[in-house]
């Protein structure tokens, strides 16, 4: 009987009946995913079938030491994916430390790792922490490297794409917002990689496309979470959320009123209903055929605009600024052309999607040492860049969905003595935008 | 070629084709019409170009986006911009220490700063965002009669 490594999968050698495993007429074998690898060993142990098992050809790795305290949730967090055979996820919120809990297993477990992340921003990170704290070379697979060591930080892309090659080089694999992985390419990192311990982080377990199940075959179901509510005070800086509705200006609100209804008589007239985005998405679709279909989306676009741009908004948020003017301000909101209008108006340093690197860099720097007191931004930053402390937080829009809310209100929490934070949520009156602030708060609960 | 979602095809027996624009005087009309608004609008900004095609591509909004594509492809476009943009927003940033909060305070500042630099205030608005891409200048356009271009579009939909 003797396990080995091929190309993705665990090829059999033996005549037992394996779980998971099918015979593969080509190499007149069993083979199974990487991915049972942990099971099938147990099986034969548990079977007490003697074996040779080829499987890992574990990367050589120094020794591997660190000297962080965990806090207490931390600790528990930590536990809990031990007592589950070192797999699962733990969920927390943004800010409270994830990053220290994966350093920490590394170091417990003492085997080569690789670590897997969605954004280079998030690459680098993970490698100075890496580099700091369990002060080892740290490789890197993705943004055009490919350098492997013994403790490596990959992108989800590259991960993928080299998985078949790495798959049995890593003890330990840890997947940094994890909520990406149940993605139809990605989770094939999971199946096709056999270390047989797997961690997840994130700050949102739960995907609008229910997906996240998934996560229980490729990495061990959710074993530990703490949302905001149960860490604020305690941890995270204690915050206020204020939702101010503003009117529409007469003019606005006929205009506004003119455009969903075309919108809305389109519905009817087509008998549909908007209940998710992708019932948005079949709209979407099929203006593309119907020219009704078209006219309607136009419509409804104009409308969210009047309603997103509302001259009355910008007021309130004038008044904020006002109000806060020593305080160090974020401003989110997800329209790039909102965030044009305030950066022109208000002269605060904007990040976009088109904004270059070198200049993002520079404004967070910037915005972290005091030179700028504010920053307004768009979808960019919702995922792993280290943004700076703000103690006051503005919400100028956003589509409703729970994580990108959860992680945007994160960064506002960071910890600093005898300061409460305030996140004021801008919203416009008798739109359909507050049913866009009703469903964002739900994900909060 | 063209963006995949500007390609207008229709499937029969399980064969997806192409539908051609044909050359009638209709879509002559609208490709002659796009070709006018290139032309009067060199010098001008890529922003107010669009904003005008916006306006009329309710007629036929795939084949007049499919034309512009191409149409773009005529042009040379560039910046114009006494000051390099991200000089311009950087030195503008850090006098007002990252936001102003009225309309009074905002003209200080863009005025203190075209003094720095030594440029007008107007030069200086102009110059904060000269590389967003509505601002860039339509500084050449290369002709084409409205017959080969939509000869070129029916190429490009192959």
């Amino acid at each position: 009987m003797e396990l080995s490594y091929n190309r993705g999968t665990i090829l059999i050698r033996g005549d037992v009946r394996i779980p998971n495993s099918t015979w593969d007429e080509r190499s007149k074998r069993l083979r199974a995913m990487a991915l049972h690898y942990n099971d099938i060993v147990d099986y034969l142990k548990n079977s007490k079938v003697v074996f040779t098992d080829n499987v890992l050809d574990l990367i050589p790795c120094p020794e591997l030491h660190s000297n962080i305290i965990l806090r207490d949730y931390q600790k528990q967090a930590l536990d809990a994916w031990i007592l589950n055979s070192k797999r699962g996820v733990i969920v927390l919120p943004t800010g409270s430390g994830k990053t220290v809990i994966g350093i920490n297993a590394i170091s417990l477990l003492n085997t080569p790792t690789i670590v897997v992340v969605p954004t280079l921003d998030l690459l680098d990170q993970w490698r100075s922490k890496l580099k700091e704290e369990l002060k080892v070379d740290v490789g890197k697979l993705g943004g055009g490297e490919q350098e492997i060591k013994a403790i490596t930080v990959s992108t989800y892309d590259s991960a993928y794409i080299h998985a078949a090659r790495l798959g049995n080089k890593f003890g330990l694999i840890i997947f940094d917002e994890v909520h990406h992985l149940p993605a139809e390419s990605f989770k094939q990192i999971a199946e096709i990689f056999a270390a047989p311990f797997r961690m997840g982080l994130t700050a949102t377990y739960e995907r609008d496309d229910g997906l996240h199940s998934e996560l229980n075959r490729l990495i061990g179901g959710k074993v530990f979470e703490k949302k905001v509510k149960d860490l604020s005070g305690e941890h995270l800086s204690p915050f206020r959320l204020q939702k101010i509705a503003v009117e529409l200006t007469a003019e606005e609100q006929n205009e506004y009123e003119h455009n969903q209804g075309i919108f809305t008589d389109y519905l009817r007239r087509c008998n549909i209903t908007i209940r998710t985005p992708l019932d948005f998405q079949k709209i979407v679709i099929r203006s593309g055929r119907d020219p009704n279909a078209r006219k309607a989306l136009l419509a409804r676009n104009k409308a969210r605009d009047i309603a997103l741009n509302s001259v009355s908004k910008l007021e309130k948020f004038r008044e904020i600024l006002k109000k806060h003017a020593d305080s160090r301000l974020f401003i989110f909101t997800e329209h790039n052309k909102l965030v044009h209008i305030i950066s022109k108006e208000f002269l605060i340093p904007a990040i976009t999607y088109r904004t270059v690197t070198k200049e993002r860099g520079e404004i967070l720097d910037r915005f972290r040492s005091g030179v700028y007191r504010a920053v307004v931004t768009s979808k960019v930053l919702d995922e792993g860049i280290d943004v700076p402390e703000a103690d006051v937080g503005v919400i100028l829009s956003g589509t409703g969905s729970g994580r990108a809310f959860i992680q945007r209100l994160g960064r506002i929490l960071r910890k600093k003595e005898g300061k409460e934070a305030v996140l004021y949520e801008i919203v416009s009156a008798d739109t359909s935008e507050i049913n866009t602030a009703k469903r964002r708060n739900k994900a909060l609960r | 070629m063209l963006t995949s979602d500007l390609l207008v095809t229709k499937s029969s027996k399980g064969k997806i084709e192409p539908v051609y624009a044909k050359l009638d005087q209709e879509n002559l009309e609208i490709s002659g019409s796009l070709i006018d608004l290139f032309h009067e609008h060199i010098g001008k900004t890529y922003g107010e170009l669009i904003e005008e095609i916006e306006g009329i591509e309710e007629m036929d909004y795939r084949l007049i986006r499919g034309l512009t594509q191409l149409l773009e492809r005529k042009c040379v476009i560039e910046m114009n911009s006494v000051l390099e943009p991200a000089t311009a927003r950087r030195s503008v940033f850090e006098d007002c220490k990252g936001a102003v909060s009225d309309a009074k305070e905002r003209k200080e500042v863009i005025d203190r700063v075209a003094r720095k630099l030594s440029v007008e205030p107007d030069a200086m608005e102009k110059a904060l965002w000269a590389d967003m891409e509505e601002n860039l200048i339509i500084k050449e356009f290369q002709t084409i009669t409205p017959e080969a271009l939509l000869r070129q579009y029916n190429l490009s939909l192959t």
